[in-house]
């Protein structure tokens, strides 16, 4: 362990966390490729805007979690929390599930060290693979919920042909909160995912996940993300066979002192693959939002359409947005482009509108709430799509 | 109704610079009157409507504006409105994600409120709505639209007056309302506004031209230039305006 010699005290708790468990080999090499690096921090490549050795300084414990907007969607319901992991009550045909005494492995640890370390301190039961076959009629729901330190590992495998809809909920109370997600789309399977984080201004979540998309296969993310002290949904998509189509959206809406954070890295290693992104953020004063976006292009990628947008509102004097979008292409034959906006509400639309008589907040909620809602425009669940709008305006109407 | 007197007043840009646009501008419109401010490019004419209604930038400097008794500045633009102060923008902006009917049912209920009224039945709102449609000649297609997004500027001036005859003000500020309109658009849109007078409704047409003036009637004319009113007439002024311009009557100011 050679980065214990300057380890901070969150470093050393998070080794004694490690050393307490069952060892085998392979939590033995997850832990390794986090050690290797430690805690990230500013200065390391990726985590400029999210220093997460200084946010867990400190951390809140024990508040309650925010409330869950999907409680009384009809689905299975996965749950993690302070207490572990509790599984469905019952089993709906076409999912199978097993948590496992053996660590499961995760794959390509060393290039996601923080992953790598959610998977190592993943303890079982908190480690649990689940796998679809056919398609489901009903969503999954996966709920991460706590206010202590905790770390998960799931992995979701949807079957050739198969077709899923996977709803997590990410609450926070405090404490930091690690997981790590693996999603498998075989060929011709498609995986809808949609992500709602909320947690407390003394929480730190980080949520990395990795998706393989097979031939044919559709992946679809949406995320609608409140931040935390410090909050980062990181999804790492690659396209190994052709035909695949991606769409990785998401909107944060940040008030003073939190700080959410979208890191995405598209890798199309084949060519006649698609990827769509947009992401929009709204941001109050003191609030701070992350957006990292990624696409690689390889030589033999021809026929690669990717498109790549995030556009940012800053509500008030005092937000900041700090967003690095990149394409890297070494493909002659595609179709990529980014755009990258951060600005102000008009203020010839706020004053038609209160013209009309509406006043000055709802007037300023309603814009933002437009603009946000076209982040949720690619879910393909009307029931989950209107929850996320509701939730959007909600906030905006509370805190406007 | 409305009464301004000796109204001094500045445009501030984003840079805190300050111009004297209203130089003293004095203009009394009775309630069921229907007054026209006509006046060449540079005048003040936007300004008016503008700071009338409480538009950032426009910073009243001296004088006095009281609508139905109340000093008109003191109140925020949301305020003015639910009083019944309606302006028909020259350029109409854009609403996205916000569909016509949405729009204007919540400006309808959030003036409602500030009155301390009752929000409106949606069986009310929908007759309402599909009635005035139909006397504009608007799709209803249109109203489930997003508020101007995509639309001609005809058919935004269209919706200008769509709102206006929903949202029933009590005073009407219609500014250049023809512009941007054929002449079949500038009947229907006028039949509207006619449709509007009434003995307890003022109402101030701002045109350049004199076209408008031949089928929204005037009871008077008012020649504003560099920032006041400097000729005040019958509808006959109008036409001495077309016939022989701006400088005619300017010089006689001057």
């Amino acid at each position: 362990m050679n980065a214990l010699a300057t380890s901070t005290p969150e470093e050393v708790q998070i080794a004694e966390r490690y050393n307490a468990l069952r060892n085998d080999a392979r939590r033995a090499r997850a832990f390794e490729a986090y050690a290797d690096h430690g805690l990230p921090h500013r200065r390391v490549e990726g985590w400029r805007w999210s220093d997460l050795r200084v946010a867990l300084k400190g951390l809140g414990r024990g508040e309650a979690a925010p409330k869950d907007p999907f409680q009384n969607v009809d689905a299975a319901v996965f749950r993690f929390d302070d207490n572990g992991f509790t599984p469905p009550k019952s089993r709906p045909a076409g999912v199978r599930w097993i948590s496992q005494l053996e660590t499961p492995a995760f794959g390509g640890a060393e290039e996601l060290p923080m992953a790598a370390l959610a998977a190592a301190l993943a303890d079982d039961p908190s480690a649990v693979v689940i796998e679809i076959g056919g398609e489901l009629a009903a969503p999954l729901r996966l709920v991460f919920e706590g206010s202590g330190d905790r770390f998960h590992h799931v992995a979701v495998i949807v079957r050739q042909g198969g077709a899923a809809h996977i709803v997590e909920s990410h609450l926070s109370g405090g404490g930091f909160a690690n997981t790590a997600l693996e999603f498998e789309v075989e060929d011709g399977a498609r995986l809808d995912r949609t992500i709602y984080q909320a947690g407390v201004s003394e929480s730190v979540g980080l949520v990395t996940a990795k998706a393989h998309v097979g031939a044919g296969s559709n992946f679809t993310q949406s995320a609608l993300a409140f931040g935390s002290k410090l909050s980062r949904l990181e999804t790492h998509l690659s396209f190994q066979k052709s035909g695949g189509v991606a769409v990785l959206d998401g909107a944060y809406l940040l008030d003073d002192g939190f700080h959410a954070d979208t890191t995405t890295h598209v890798r199309h290693m084949v060519g006649h693959c698609e990827t769509q992104q947009l992401i929009k953020g709204a941001v109050k004063s003191g609030g701070k939002g992350v957006f990292q976006g990624k696409f690689l292009v390889a030589r033999d990628a021809q026929k690669t359409d990717a498109q790549m947008a995030h556009h940012a509102l800053l509500l008030e004097d005092g937000g900041e947005v700090n967003a690095k979008p990149e394409l890297e292409i070494y493909a002659d034959d595609v179709q990529c482009a980014h755009g990258n906006t951060t600005g102000a509400l008009d203020a010839d639309a706020l004053f038609y509108m209160r013209q009309r008589g509406i006043p000055e907040a709802d007037a300023k909620a309603i814009l933002t709430a437009s603009f946000v809602a076209e982040a949720f425009e690619r879910i393909d669940n009307d029931e989950v799509k209107e929850i996320f709008e509701q939730e959007a305006s909600r906030w905006l109407m509370a805190s406007l | 109704m409305l009464s301004l007197k000796d109204l001094t007043a500045d445009v501030v840009d984003d840079d805190e610079n300050a111009t004297q646009i209203l130089t003293g501008l004095s203009l009394d419109v009775p309630a069921g009157e229907v007054h026209a401010i006509m006046g060449p490019n540079g005048a003040g004419k936007s300004t008016l409507s503008y700071l009338l209604t409480g538009r950032d930038g426009y910073e009243p400097t001296g004088g006095t504006a009281m609508f139905d008794g109340e000093e008109l500045f003191e109140l925020e633009p949301e305020a003015r409105a639910a009083k019944g102060l309606f302006l028909s923008f020259q350029y109409p902006l854009e609403i996205p994600g916000v569909p016509v009917m949405t729009f204007v049912r919540t400006a309808m209920n959030a003036q409602r409120k500030a009155r301390g009224e009752d929000e409106i039945s949606a069986p009310d709102f929908l007759k309402k709505a599909r009635a005035v449609a139909k006397q504009l000649k608007i799709d209803a297609d249109m109203l489930k639209r997003p508020l101007n997004v995509g639309f001609s500027g005809g058919e935004k001036k269209r919706l200008e007056i769509f709102q206006m005859m929903m949202l029933e003000p009590r005073f009407l500020i219609l500014d250049e309302t023809d512009s941007g309109l054929d002449i079949d658009a500038l009947k229907v849109v006028a039949e509207g506004v006619n449709a509007l007078r009434a003995p307890e409704r003022g109402m101030l047409v701002i045109t350049h031209y004199q076209r408008l003036l031949d089928h929204i009637q005037p009871d008077k004319v008012h020649v504003l230039a560099a920032g006041k009113i400097i000729k005040t007439g019958g509808p006959d002024l109008a036409l001495r305006l077309e016939k022989e311009g701006y400088d005619g009557v300017l010089a006689e100011a001057a």
